[in-house]
Order: structure tokens, then C-alpha cells, then sequence
């Protein structure tokens, strides 16, 4: 394969794309999208997550789905491909849909994700309980959303719940040893910065709260 | 990412974009927005992208010398941040659509732009701490800041980044106390350090354009001037380096109680512009050395394209192909 | 066989045992800070961004087995974690040379970790029973941590290693660093396992549990088949073993066709890490007394 010409396309780089959901038990009822990120496979994109989504402990599991798994609904009765995905990315703009999109002919169970306040991650709503193809979820959705007489979500990703690939493994997510270094509260700097603040004002014999003194009084006083 | 003049841009539509973001509204990557809004994003979050990523060099060398176990850890922790924040800015960048590949091989063309900042070199210990406090708090400023920003894919990272940096600055605060309650010669150090720093921290905010010439302001990707910010970041941190007995190597710096404004010397912005050139005292260096690093490594990312056009090959044709077929 | 007795704090240590105790450990942390800080290396330039972070988080979980180590010693022989890691002069080192050599280039970096990292599991494996109970309880723990550098480590052989072809593809390319690596790597891997002074002492105090050549083998056993599938290079014989009581238990035993470098265990090593030691030591040694 030669050597992609500069600043091609998507392809030149050899990825794909990765949506990571994350939760932490202690304070999420449910998974939120954290972020997304580029592997060459799959293998590569659970390392990955684990690095962006868990180095700091903040996840106790963590869901990566590859975005050409993902199909995005937003106030039509046809689902798209994730917009940012493949042939729609270079344009990276709502396109219409195809209805006759084949993609998914089977039967699967479908996890539904939402965003419920504008601005906010997407959070992970709930899995339609029936196998149904891709067109059938998709009325499911979106005939609920019209005849739903509560808030209904803007904008809505489905994906097959077995493309949902589950990180959740205590080792990778929650090492044992000590990683303060990198917490804030890892830090305690109390008692130094008191011995400092003393010391500095017995030198220049002047108060720690002053405000329109200037540099050269500074100089002048200083031993 | 090419214009599409081919879309009749309807000027009433983007009226309403501008008053939508102005008043608050927020737009995802998949949500239709005028051309010139996506291009100062990407503008505006590709240079962020390249300041993290060339902010690294500066203070990589000095995990090596980090005087205790516990300060190389916290050091290696705060530059893997860095290189992390890179990652998930030029996601934002790929996703608008410019590929990491082009943003990248612009910063080694030279033609990529990065923070000011990061144009200096660093020369001891102390510029670690320096850097870590005051550096991480003049951008923690401006991070904060856009967490407002109308495109929300960036500002739900600012928050991320923002969450991520919190201990950076306590880190660079604790290197720079312990100095000053230290030797004389560390004492030194530290007021030397800051002597370096402190030019390059009054022109991190930028120079003091109007809110309505600033374009990205316009749009709401960001929603605080540069002035504003810059009075913040004095604000918090000029009482926090006196209190423990630096001098702020500036002498018209002072705090005019009747305007509730700090005043100081007027900066050199002739340097800055020629700093947004990348003319600055260590840029050519550091683009030199990012290219070569950068090529070093373009056999690893020719195997990962390499892997992935076979396995669509074999999806496609639903045959593994002959490696010549492939090849060439 | 007499009965061993198992020691539960510093204090415990028999005085015979308490330099051998203190040297192993000393190895052990030197291993990890070394290659810890090699790791580190690439923060800020690996060939993929993604790397960069993976990697810093590799090298950060070393350096914090290699703290863990030196507090240990440190407890034993009556001093403190930083001084021991930044206060000796380099021929007072005990790092294995393999992880002393600078980073190299990618397959150069994954090559070494792969050879460490397994050898590093076999060794670990060994102390978990060992009779120093605060060492088998560390160990313990680092274990668990070291589970994901195997995992990174092994992906990434398998990424580079992978290839049928014969001609000129990015993945041939790949394949020739790795041999490339490997072979200029090999002599100092079998170093990791330099046998050494202490090792009697600790091995029927059960501070040990196997020495230094069963260590060895049962890691070269473990990455064979590996590194036959791979069509990597590795440069050992099967032959029949000595009339031993020790080998009696496997068939064979695997003997290089290659010269072992040695001596890192005894305080000799490479320019590599003189230049580094120097770097390293600098702003510590302006001032050992100093707070930093």
C-alpha cells in the first residue's frame, strides 16, 4: 500500500473509530459517553480506553463500541449511519437518509442511548427488550417518540448490545498500588506553604495581605 | 477540509445559527453548522491540539532528572496528561474534519500553529515547577472558560481536561514552596525561574481584542476576552507567588483598588507575533525535533494502515488477498 | 529437608541474611527504575499518540514497583527510598543490562519489554511464596498491575511479529526490526538471570524458592512456543540435562548458542547508562541534603 498522500483521508491513518461509554458505580445509575478514540482493531481499543477512560481509577466499567457499529436517529423515521462514520465523514453534516438502507438485516437486541439534556453526554437508556432488525428499532424509537407524552431525547445512537464490548476487570481498572502523585489530594501543602508565608514575612517585615506595593520596595527591603 | 461553495450557505440560516450559539444553544458534531463556524473550530481547537502536544518537549527532559521518586512520577503523570489532551483534541479536529495526520504533518512543515508558551526552553529545575504551576494556571483559566463554549463536544473536554490538570498546578506549587523554603540557591533558582517565566505568562492570554473584532467569540466557541482571563490568572496568582517571597520581575505590576484591575507593563507583542510565525527562541528546534521523532515512527503507523486495508480488503472480497495484489 | 521459617518484619531478619536480602531487593528495584525511566522515554514522541499514553502508564506502574522495592531495602539496611535510588555511584547498581540500554526504536522498545516483562512474571511467580513475607506480599500486588503490561506487550509482538510475506510490505519491515532487536537484545536478556553470590543463602532460607537457572529455564519454556510461531529468533538448544537432581524434573534443557552478557548484577555496566546515571543524578546531587 503506498504511502498515503498528505492530509487524505481517513483511511491514511489505518483506525477506527471507538465510542467509549464510562460508569462509576458509586455514582452513576448508568454507562455515559466519555469519549471517543482511534485504534487500529479492537484489541488495541479496549487498551486504549482503559488508558483514557480508567487511568485514574474514575471507571468501574467501561463499554467500547466501534462507531461503525453505532446508527444515529435524530427526528426522522430513518436511522443513519453514525454521521461521523466512513463515506458521511468528510462532510461530517447530517445527511439524509436512505431508506432503503440494507445494513443490519437481522434480528438482534438493540441497546438505546439518549441524550437527555442538551449539551450533556449521551447516557445508556435501556436494551429493547425484542430482537428486531434495524428498520423495526427504529420505528419502535421513533414511534414512541412521537406518541410519548414525557420529554422525549433528542437525539438517540442504537447499537447491537453484542458490538458493546465490556471492560470491567478490577486489575486493569483499580491497580493496587499507590497513585496519589497524580490526585490532588495526593498533595498536602498546608504546613509548607505556612513555614514559607513566615518566613518571607519576617524578611521583609511587611504584610502577607498588602496589595499596591511595588517591586522596588520589594528590593529595597529585601536582606 | 475543502469549502463547499457547491451548498448555497442560506445567510438567513446562519443568522440564526450565530443568535443560537450567542444566546447559549450548543451543537454537536453530527448537527449542521455554517462553513466558517466549522472552520474556526478547527482553527481554534487544532492550535490547542498542537500546544498540548509541543508542550510536552519542554519538560520531558527533565524526568530524568527528577530529584525524587516522588516528583518523576508526578512529572511522567502530568506530560502523559499532556499527550492525552493532544489525543482527545485532535479527535475533536478529525471529527469537524481534518485528519490528525494533516494537523501533524503541518507542525513539522512549520506550519501548524502552537501556544507561545511553548516556543521557550527550559534551562533548570525550577522552570519544572514554574511551568506546572504557573503555565497550568493561566490555561486551567482559560479551560475553565470554555467549558462554555457553544460546541459542546469541546467543552464536555474541557471539563475532562479541567478534571484531569487539577493536580498539575498543586504539583508545580509544591516544587516551587519546597524551593523556597530550601537553600538560598534554591531560593535563587525559583526567583531566576520566574525572572524567565513570567514575560511569556503576560501574553499566554493573547492581547486585548474587543470582544465584537473577536471572531471566535462571535460564534461562542469561546466566551470569555483575553483581558478577563488575564485579570483572573493575576488575580489568583500574583498573592500566591508574594506570599512566599518571589518577586515579580515587573515593576509597573500593581493592583488599581479604584478600577479593581491589575496594571502592568505593556508586553511585547512584536515577540508574540513573531512567536505565531513560529519564530520564537526554541521553535525551530522543537518542530525539528517533532519531524524527526515523527518520522522515526512512520514505519509503525504505514503497519497499522497496511493491517487495516487488508482486513477491509478481506471483508470486501471475502478472500485474503495475496500480499502483491495488495502492495503497490 | 528443614523446616522454613518464615520472617514477618525488617526486624526479623537474621543478620546473615540481611545484605543478601537487601542486594536481591536492590536488583529488583534497579530492574524497574531503569526501565522505567526508558519507558518514560517516549512520552510526547511514540509513533502513535495513543501510545504515548499507554506507555507513560507502563513506565509509571515501573518506577512505582521500583519505590516499593527501595522502601523495602530501605527498611532493611536503615535509610530512605530517594537516597537509595538517586544517592549510590552507577558501579553500585544491580540492573540487569538489558534494561539499561537506551530506548532504541519501537520494535527495539517492544522487543525488550516483551523479553522483561515475561521473564518478570516467571520471577515474580517464585517470590509469591517467598519466606520474607513483606516481599510476598508486594509482590502480590505488583502481580496484579503487571497483568496489563503483559497483555500491552504481547499485542504489540504479535502486531509486529505477524507477517507471511517475502517481499517488500510494511509488515515485512516490521518483522525485520523485531529480529533485528531481538537478536542484538538476546545475550542481555539471558543476564536478567545471572546467577549470583547470595543465592544458597537465600534459596535454603526460603527468601528464594527457586534459583537463578530454574528461573531461567521455566522463562525460556514459557516463551518458546511464542517465538516459534513468530519465526523470531530464539537462540537456544535442547539438550539432555546434567545428572542433577535439581533438572531431573523436565526433559531437557535449553542452553544459548549465544554468549551471555553479564555483569549487571555486579555493579558492571553499559556507557548507556553512565550517560544516564549522570542526567539523572544532576539536580539531586546538587544538593543531597536538600528537600526537592
Amino acid at each position: 500500500m503506498q504511502q498515503a498522500s498528505k492530509g487524505a483521508t481517513l483511511q491514511d491513518a489505518g483506525d477506527d473509530v471507538f465510542e467509549v461509554f464510562q460508569q462509576d458505580l458509586k455514582r452513576d445509575n448508568a454507562p455515559h459517553h466519555g469519549g471517543n478514540l482511534r485504534a487500529p482493531d479492537t484489541e488495541l481499543a479496549v487498551h486504549y480506553a482503559r488508558e483514557f477512560y480508567g487511568r485514574r481509577q474514575e471507571s468501574d466499567r467501561l463499554w467500547i463500541i466501534a462507531r461503525t457499529q453505532l446508527w444515529e436517529i435524530q427526528d426522522t423515521a430513518y436511522p443513519v449511519a453514525h454521521p461521523l462514520s466512513e463515506a458521511c465523514y468528510q462532510q461530517a453534516r447530517y445527511q439524509q437518509p436512505q431508506p432503503d438502507q440494507t445494513a443490519h438485516e437481522q434480528a438482534v437486541i438493540f441497546a438505546v442511548f439518549g441524550q437527555q439534556v442538551a449539551g450533556k453526554p449521551m447516557e445508556w437508556l435501556y436494551d429493547l427488550p425484542a430482537p428486531l432488525n434495524l428498520a423495526e428499532a427504529t420505528q419502535q424509537l421513533t414511534t414512541g417518540r412521537v406518541l410519548s407524552d414525557v420529554p422525549y431525547p433528542a437525539r438517540l445512537w442504537l447499537c447491537p448490545r453484542e458490538s458493546i464490548i465490556e471492560l470491567n476487570n478490577t486489575d486493569l481498572l483499580h491497580p493496587p498500588l499507590d497513585r496519589s502523585y497524580r490526585r490532588l489530594d495526593g498533595y498536602n501543602i498546608r504546613d509548607k506553604l505556612r513555614t514559607a508565608r513566615q518566613r518571607s514575612s519576617s524578611e521583609h517585615n511587611q504584610t502577607t495581605e498588602g496589595v499596591e506595593f511595588t517591586t522596588e520596595q520589594q528590593r529595597g527591603q529585601s536582606s | 477540509m475543502t469549502e463547499t461553495s457547491a451548498d448555497a450557505q442560506d445567510e438567513a440560516r446562519v443568522e440564526e445559527f450565530r443568535s443560537y450559539v450567542q444566546n447559549g444553544g450548543k451543537v454537536e458534531a453530527t448537527d449542521w453548522m455554517p462553513v466558517e463556524y466549522r472552520q474556526s473550530l478547527i482553527r481554534f481547537i487544532e492550535m490547542h491540539a498542537n500546544s498540548e502536544l509541543m508542550g510536552v518537549l519542554p519538560e520531558r527532559d527533565w524526568i530524568m532528572r527528577a530529584p525524587t521518586i516522588q516528583r518523576k512520577l508526578a512529572l511522567t503523570a502530568k506530560i502523559q496528561d499532556e499527550a492525552g489532551h493532544a489525543e482527545l483534541l485532535y479527535r475533536l479536529v478529525e471529527d469537524l474534519g481534518k485528519t490528525r495526520n494533516a494537523c501533524l504533518d503541518d507542525l513539522v512543515a512549520g506550519k501548524g500553529k502552537f501556544h507561545n508558551t511553548f516556543h521557550y526552553t527550559t534551562k533548570t529545575w525550577a522552570d519544572t515547577g514554574m511551568i506546572a504551576w504557573l503555565v497550568d494556571a493561566a490555561a486551567i483559566v482559560s479551560q475553565h472558560a470554555l467549558r462554555d463554549s457553544s460546541y459542546a463536544p469541546y467543552a464536555r473536554t474541557m471539563q475532562k481536561i479541567c478534571w484531569e490538570e487539577s493536580f498539575h498546578m498543586m504539583h508545580g506549587r509544591d516544587i516551587v514552596i519546597t524551593l523556597m523554603n530550601g537553600t538560598a540557591v534554591q531560593r535563587a533558582m525559583a526567583q531566576e525561574a520566574l525572572d524567565r517565566w513570567w514575560p511569556t505568562l503576560m501574553v499566554f492570554h493573547g492581547p486585548n481584542t474587543p470582544a465584537e473584532k473577536d471572531r471566535d467569540m462571535q460564534w461562542h466557541i469561546k466566551a470569555k476576552a483575553n483581558e478577563e482571563l488575564r485579570q483572573e490568572f493575576l488575580n489568583a496568582q500574583v498573592p500566591r507567588l508574594r506570599e512566599i517571597g518571589l518577586i515579580i520581575p515587573d515593576p509597573q505590576l500593581r493592583y488599581d483598588t479604584e478600577h479593581k484591575r491589575w496594571l502592568y507593563s505593556e508586553p511585547d507583542w512584536a515577540t508574540l507575533r513573531a512567536i505565531a510565525h513560529n519564530q520564537g527562541p526554541a521553535s525551530e528546534e522543537r518542530i525539528g525535533f517533532r519531524r524527526m521523532t515523527y518520522e522515526e515512527g512512520q514505519w509503525v503507523r504505514d503497519l497499522m494502515a497496511y493491517r487495516m486495508a487488508q482486513r477491509q480488503q478481506h471483508a470486501t472480497t471475502g478472500h485474503v488477498p495475496l500480499k502483491e495484489e495488495v502492495h503497490g | 529437608m528443614n523446616e522454613i521459617a518464615t520472617i514477618a518484619t525488617p526486624q526479623a531478619i537474621p543478620p546473615t541474611l540481611r545484605q543478601p536480602l537487601a542486594r536481591l531487593l536492590l536488583s529488583l528495584a534497579d530492574d524497574e527504575f531503569i526501565l522505567g525511566y526508558w519507558d518514560s522515554e517516549w512520552t510526547g514522541v511514540a509513533p502513535i499518540l495513543e501510545e504515548d499514553v499507554a506507555c507513560s502508564s507502563i513506565a509509571q506502574d515501573e518506577i512505582g514497583h521500583a519505590r516499593l522495592f527501595y522502601e523495602e531495602t530501605a527498611a532493611i539496611i536503615g535509610t530512605t527510598a530517594d537516597q537509595l535510588a538517586y544517592g549510590r555511584q552507577p558501579a553500585e547498581y544491580r540492573q540487569a543490562q538489558l534494561v539499561e540500554r537506551n530506548r532504541g526504536n519501537w520494535a527495539f522498545t517492544i522487543a525488550r519489554q516483551y523479553l522483561y516483562d515475561t521473564a518478570d512474571n516467571v520471577r515474580l511467580k517464585a517470590f509469591k511464596d517467598s519466606a520474607y513475607l513483606p516481599l510476598a506480599q508486594d509482590v502480590s500486588k505488583i502481580q496484579r498491575e503487571e497483568v496489563y503490561h503483559l497483555m500491552h506487550t504481547a499485542t504489540w509482538l504479535d502486531r509486529l511479529a505477524n507477517t507471511h510475506a517475502t517481499n517488500n510490505t510494511p509488515d515485512n519491515t516490521a518483522h525485520a526490526l523485531l529480529t533485528a532487536a531481538l537478536e542484538s537484545l538476546w545475550p542481555d536478556a539471558i543476564g536478567l538471570f545471572e546467577p549470583f553470590e547470595d543465592e544458597e543463602l537465600l534459596l535454603e532460607a526460603g527468601i528464594l524458592s527457586r534459583s537463578s537457572k530454574q528461573l531461567e529455564q521455566e522463562w525460556l519454556e514459557s516463551i518458546e512456543a511464542t517465538f516459534g510461531r513468530a519465526r523470531l529468533p530464539f537462540p537456544f538448544i535442547e539438550v539432555a540435562p546434567a545428572s542433577d537432581t535439581i533438572q531431573q524434573a523436565i526433559p531437557y534443557v535449553y542452553q544459548p548458542t549465544i554468549q551471555p552478557r553479564y555483569g549487571g548484577r555486579q555493579g558492571q555496566h553499559v556507557q548507556d547508562f553512565m550517560e544516564l546515571w549522570e542526567q539523572m543524578t544532576m539536580v539531586y546531587r546538587l544538593d543531597p541534603q536538600a528537600q526537592w
